[in-house]
């Protein structure tokens, strides 16, 4: 460690050849991890488990772009997440529609419901807002059992296949049908990660970022807050009722039971996000990624060799481990790194490597004297500036 | 009329139960200023305790008052290790937290008694089919009057804190301006820790309330109930103790009477809906709630 801190970072300038190795390299993993499954010979289940974490990943991005990016937060966000998916499945066992069509129809709705439901949220902040929504997420499941003449009630819709197209030389087995969904899981993430990155990345994001830090100074600048909110409110539910059409589709059938439709299931969403690192891009996608290994882990814990065996009688027929060890280390998390996991090794990685922005107005290198500010795009997260605005204070 | 009746007298039970909740609601806003949204879940494990203790060695009431003392050390020392040294840092990072309390004593409680299935509980009130009162044709059954009175007495008893000792003064001046109180000798560390472990211990009653009801005990009792007491503690204004009774007492007669009154649209199924209806209207047309104090905010 006390090398490492007497070493000076290297330096390496935004846009320079060493920047593009270096992203170019990062871009290579990142397709390498998601494509490698494709090639490797999984079975279906192990297919499966990789789906859920891309389905728990899109609904966490849609999740930052509300709450990381925008600064609203939302404990509601299952109800889109099972509207999305309740559309696709409805659609298909009901109407006999093409699984493929269901999901724009998916999108839309969740899109209007989600404006619609940021159209009074505009008035609202902090916990006002967080309650609204924890509203919808109580609401949704009983509403779903309520309209059991469309959704099945209680005992829900059985047996949606989704067949894998000709086109992709795959068959209908399980195996075949679980690459397909995959395929197809991903390809959504990789949108939704891309939507979300051009927005945030763009005048709107800044615009956003602006409501979420100081939303009068924003207002006064001209950005139009009541339209960046419920915008970014419908595309926030409509990547998340994406994530959950995909979702039903990987459980093969829709159940108000299921974790993911209830409150549980959007704070799940709302920890994945702020574990892996609230207003980052890749945050999300790193928390679904923890969030899964944990819960395979807990769930062989009681088998491994190396625990003593006093610890294995105690952990043996106890549920809940998983869910007991994420909130512990979400709670953990908040002392140590509030940022996240992502902002927690963006952090130690600026040890080594700064990244030197390049200066506005054109130019390459770096302006004699000018103090680097060795940051992304966005700067510091929620966590580290904005307060919950219903403290009232000056 | 005789449905009117039982239609409030069931209500005024269930309203009970989300102003026992709302109370520990506003005593925490009242302190820090945060929705504690681990509310209904300490409740939830306060019961589970009780329910242990009284399935191993303690008759009923007396497991009840001993989770009650579990619930206020629970409260606290969530206030001094967690609530607090977080807040120092970011007030967003305290809303995490306390969402990640919610789902972690969730899971804690089947975790922490090895139980997966709801565990029958002793009832704290005479239950059997006689046990009840009729009037104007309506039955008030036993239970349900022994709820109200619970309120009512846990509602005396704070305001006699409140209004009548040192403690309670020290936390109105907290309540009231938490900068100054400090300044004026008061310890404002614990004032807020025994607020907090107060509010559980209030929750704490409440869910002994609701597993007696039930007649057992299962983790996700509270989730609903904590949902509506946020809007109980909404309606009556966040900052008001009499609000929360008041407006938990009104919710649940409201509820009852809607999921009465209107059994083919709204029924049992969207009772909810009720609350999100009136936590709607109350941010629409008086944020402040019926009893809360305006606030304004300096820009």
């Amino acid at each position: 460690m006390a090398i490492a801190k007497s070493l000076k970072p290297v330096r390496i300038d935004q846009g320079s050849s060493a920047h593009w190795v270096l992203r170019v390299i990062g871009f290579g993993v990142i397709v390498y991890i998601a494509l490698s499954p494709f090639f490797r010979d999984l079975k279906a289940n192990e297919y499966g488990q990789l789906i859920d974490i891309l389905v728990y990943g899109l609904a966490a991005t849609s999740l930052n772009l509300l709450v990381g990016f925008t600064g609203q937060i939302s404990i509601g966000h299952s109800a889109f997440f099972g509207l999305g998916a309740y559309t696709t499945a409805t659609l298909m066992h009901n109407y006999g529609w093409a699984t493929q069509w269901t999901f724009p129809i998916a999108v839309i709705l969740c899109f209007v419901v989600g404006v619609l439901v940021g159209i009074p949220a505009l008035r609202l902040t902090g916990i006002y807002l967080s309650l609204v929504t924890l509203a919808l997420a109580q609401l949704f499941p009983a509403l779903v059992r309520k309209f059991d003449n469309l959704t099945g009630g209680s005992r829900g819709i059985q047996n949606l296949r989704f067949d894998p197209p000709s086109w992709t030389g795959l068959s209908g087995s399980t195996v075949d049908r679980a690459i397909w969904l995959y395929a197809v899981a991903l390809t959504f993430m990789v949108i939704g990660y891309i939507i979300v990155r051009n927005l945030v990345k763009s005048r709107v994001g800044r615009a956003m970022v602006a409501v979420r830090d100081n939303t009068t100074a924003a207002a006064v600048m001209g950005v139009n807050v009541a339209v960046v909110k419920t915008v970014t409110f419908g595309i926030s539910a409509a990547l998340c009722g994406l994530a959950g059409s995909v979702f039903v589709l990987r459980q093969t059938q829709a159940n108000p039971d299921n974790v993911n439709y209830t409150i549980l299931g959007a704070i799940i969403f709302l920890v994945i996000m702020v574990i892996g690192g609230t207003a980052s891009l890749l945050g999300p996608i790193v928390g679904a990624v923890v969030y899964y290994r944990v819960d395979e882990f807990t769930r062989d814990l009681p088998n491994k060799d190396w625990l003593p065996t006093t610890a294995k009688d105690f952990l043996r027929d106890r549920p809940n481990l998983a869910t007991v060890v994420f909130a512990a280390l979400l709670i953990l998390l908040m002392f140590v790194a509030p940022f996240g996991i992502v902002g927690f090794a963006k952090r130690i990685g600026r040890r080594f490597v700064l990244l030197v922005p390049r200066p506005p107005g054109g130019g390459g290198g770096q302006q004699a004297g000018a103090t680097p500010e060795p940051v992304e795009a966005i700067p510091a997260t929620p966590l580290e500036t904005a307060a919950l605005p219903t403290q009232g204070g000056p | 009329m005789q449905r009117f009746l039982q239609y409030l007298f069931d209500g005024l039970s269930s309203g009970a139960i989300y102003a026992l909740l709302a109370l520990g609601l506003v005593i925490v806003y009242r302190g820090t200023g945060h929705l504690n949204f681990a509310q209904g879940e300490m409740a939830m494990i306060s019961a589970f305790m009780a329910w242990w203790l009284s399935s191993h060695w303690l008759p009923i009431w007396f497991a009840v008052a001993v989770s009650m003392v579990f619930a206020f050390a629970l409260g606290s020392i969530t206030e001094g290790l967690i609530i607090r040294p977080i807040g120092e840092r970011s007030q967003f990072a305290v809303g995490v937290a306390a969402i990640g309390l919610l789902l972690g004593l969730n899971a804690l409680a089947p975790f922490a008694w090895k139980v997966t299935v709801p565990e029958a509980f002793g009832s704290l009130f005479p239950k059997k089919d006689t046990d009840f009162a009729r009037i104007g044709g309506a039955t008030w059954r036993y239970e349900n009057i022994g709820i109200l009175i619970s309120l009512l007495v846990v509602a005396g008893l704070l305001f006699l804190l409140f209004q009548k000792t040192k403690l309670g003064l020290a936390m109105r001046a907290v309540a009231s301006n938490a900068e100054s109180a400090p300044l004026a000798g008061i310890k404002k560390g614990r004032v807020l820790m025994i607020s907090w472990g107060l509010a559980a211990s209030v929750g704490a009653v409440g869910g002994g309330m609701v597993a007696s009801i039930r007649g057992n005990v299962d983790s996700s009792m509270m989730l609903a109930i904590f949902f509506s007491a946020t809007a109980a503690a909404m309606l009556g204004g966040f900052d008001s103790l009499i609000g929360a009774v008041v407006a938990g007492l009104a919710l649940g007669v409201l509820e009852n009477m809607v999921a009465g009154y209107f059994p083919d649209i709204i029924g049992q199924e969207l009772k909810g809906s009720v609350s999100l209806l009136i936590i709607l209207a109350v941010l629409l047309f008086r944020p402040s709630g019926l009893f809360g104090s305006r606030r304004v905010e300096r820009v």
